[in-house]
């Protein structure tokens, strides 16, 4: 196989990749607190045995997480939280401590605040946040949380300074460390939405089939033009 | 390419959502409904390639991954408990409870259910019980003389009998509450069941430790918002529309990738 069908191979499989970030955030559109998710495309650079000549291959070496705000949705639940900035709750999971924008919150039947999918939502000092039965609780915008006036905890909000790695079910394993978000604030009764724009995101859709296409009849003229020399050079 | 794998999940996801809305809007007009909700969460992540993962033999590393989503999952169908609004009726056991809380009703079994539906009849023995005959715990039974009953806000139920100016204490009415009412377990017929979710039913009088109020003469009406849910349900259809959208491009490339000869 020639460059030219190599390049072409290189460019559709970072499509196919393109693709499925795509699917995944397409189908994550209902999903309170998800983030989108964005492939970077980059190129790698093979050098020829020819000095001062080389061959660019496309690549997609990162995604990056989306980090703008959601839309906020009203529910009137009174444990549906969203954050208002940069921050996240903090989750302790199995495995450790963990990041979440989801503030859809339940109680346990022992009253301690868990997560929808079941984790301990943590205060500021990393401990599981226990409310005591009876009487609404109301959250106030820096999150503390108080019942028929009396203070029971306070939400801990953080930031992870070294990056976040994504898991299942809306959760983020922070790389570095873990401080206290200065800036988010809580709004009580409202969940933040997916930030997946369905217009965006089914344009790139369609971007990603064209320029699939594109390639892939590339490749066939490529392989046209080689098998039409082979042609006309076996014929003599 | 995972792409088809992750748009059915999609697709999966929003038809949920739509038997969910169904039957919210089939329960538009049940008393004391409450409305439910689909709730999703994603899947996992594949990191195809690690963050930090050497980029060369020169010891650089890459600063960031990639990482691609598995698609998503319905999490669970959580319960809004909302306040519905009430419906005044001027039925005499009508009873619509202002705030949290529930009644507690005997089954057949001997079990307690509970259900914020407060249209009690009386049997022909005078006992406060539900549209399908099962007693309100505690049991209160009105006398085969009583002229009227009145339930005030704190569940005192009063009779008046005539001759009599004033009016006799003849029962309590009390409201269990739970930690995580998420947690209850919807049997039908407006009823619930306690889970090992929910915790156990916390019993006390109406206006104490945050428990809603009685009010007589009402009804609770469901909570189903019909704009919300026709809102929601265009939204759904649209996110199945889409998540095929996605089907439909991963075929056309693939088809298109095999045609290369």
């Amino acid at each position: 196989m020639t460059d030219a069908i190599n390049v072409g191979l290189s460019i559709q499989r970072a499509l196919s990749r393109a693709l499925d970030v795509t699917a995944n955030n397409i189908a994550n559109m209902s999903t309170a607190g998800f983030r989108r998710e964005r492939l970077a495309f980059g190129e790698t650079f093979e050098r020829l045995a020819t000095p001062g000549q080389g061959l660019s291959y496309a690549d997609a070496p990162s995604s990056y997480t989306d980090m703008n705000q959601g839309a906020l949705k009203g529910t009137g639940a009174p444990l549906d939280v969203a954050i208002e900035g940069e921050g996240f709750l903090r989750v302790m999971t199995p495995e450790g401590e963990r990041l979440t924008r989801d503030g859809r919150l339940a109680l346990s039947p022992e009253g301690i605040l868990k997560t929808v999918t079941g984790h301990d939502v943590l205060d500021a000092g990393g401990a599981p946040i226990a409310l005591p039965p009876g009487g609404v609780p109301s959250i106030a915008g820096d999150g503390t949380i108080s019942i028929g006036g009396r203070a029971v905890g306070q939400l801990g909000l953080a930031m992870a300074a070294g990056g976040l790695a994504r898991e299942a079910d809306g959760l983020f394993r922070p790389l570095g460390a873990v401080e206290a978000a200065a800036e988010a604030r809580v709004a009580q009764g409202m969940i933040e939405g997916s930030n997946v724009d369905a217009i965006s995101e089914i344009t790139r859709l369609i971007e990603i089939q064209r320029g699939y296409e594109r390639i892939s009849k590339l490749m066939q003229s490529e392989h046209d033009r080689e098998k039409g020399a082979i042609d006309r050079l076996t014929r003599t | 390419m995972r792409a088809l794998q992750i748009a059915a999940t999609g697709m999966a996801a929003q038809q949920k959502r739509v038997e969910v809305i169904s039957n919210n809007m089939a329960n538009m007009n049940t008393t004391a409904y409450s409305t439910r909700r689909a709730e999703f969460a994603d899947l996992h992540y594949q990191q195809v390639r690690q963050t930090g993962a050497p980029t060369g033999a020169t010891g650089t590393v890459a600063p960031a991954g990639v990482q691609i989503g598995l698609g998503v999952r319905a999490a669970a169908v959580s319960m809004d408990i909302a306040q519905g609004a009430l419906r005044q009726t001027g039925g005499d056991l009508d009873m619509a409870i202002e705030g949290r809380g529930w009644f507690e009703i005997e089954l057949p079994s001997g079990d307690s259910a509970f259900t914020r539906d407060g249209s009690f009849k009386q049997t022909a023995e005078g006992l406060i019980v539900t549209s399908e005959g099962y007693p309100l715990v505690p049991q209160v039974t009105i006398p085969q003389d009583a002229r009227s009953v009145s339930i005030n806000a704190d569940g005192e139920v009063h009779a008046y009998f005539t001759g009599i100016a004033d009016a006799q204490l003849i029962g309590r009415i009390t409201l269990a509450q739970f930690t995580n009412e998420k947690g209850l377990e919807a049997i039908g017929a407006n009823l619930f069941t306690p889970t090992e979710a929910s915790g156990d039913a916390i019993v006390g009088d109406p206006g104490i430790d945050g428990r809603g109020r009685l009010r007589q003469g009402y009804l609770e009406q469901s909570s189903v918002d019909a704009v919300a849910q026709i809102t929601d349900l265009i939204e759904a259809q649209r996110g199945y529309e889409l998540n095929s959208k996605v089907i439909s491009a991963a075929d056309q490339m693939m088809a298109s990738a095999s045609q290369i000869r």
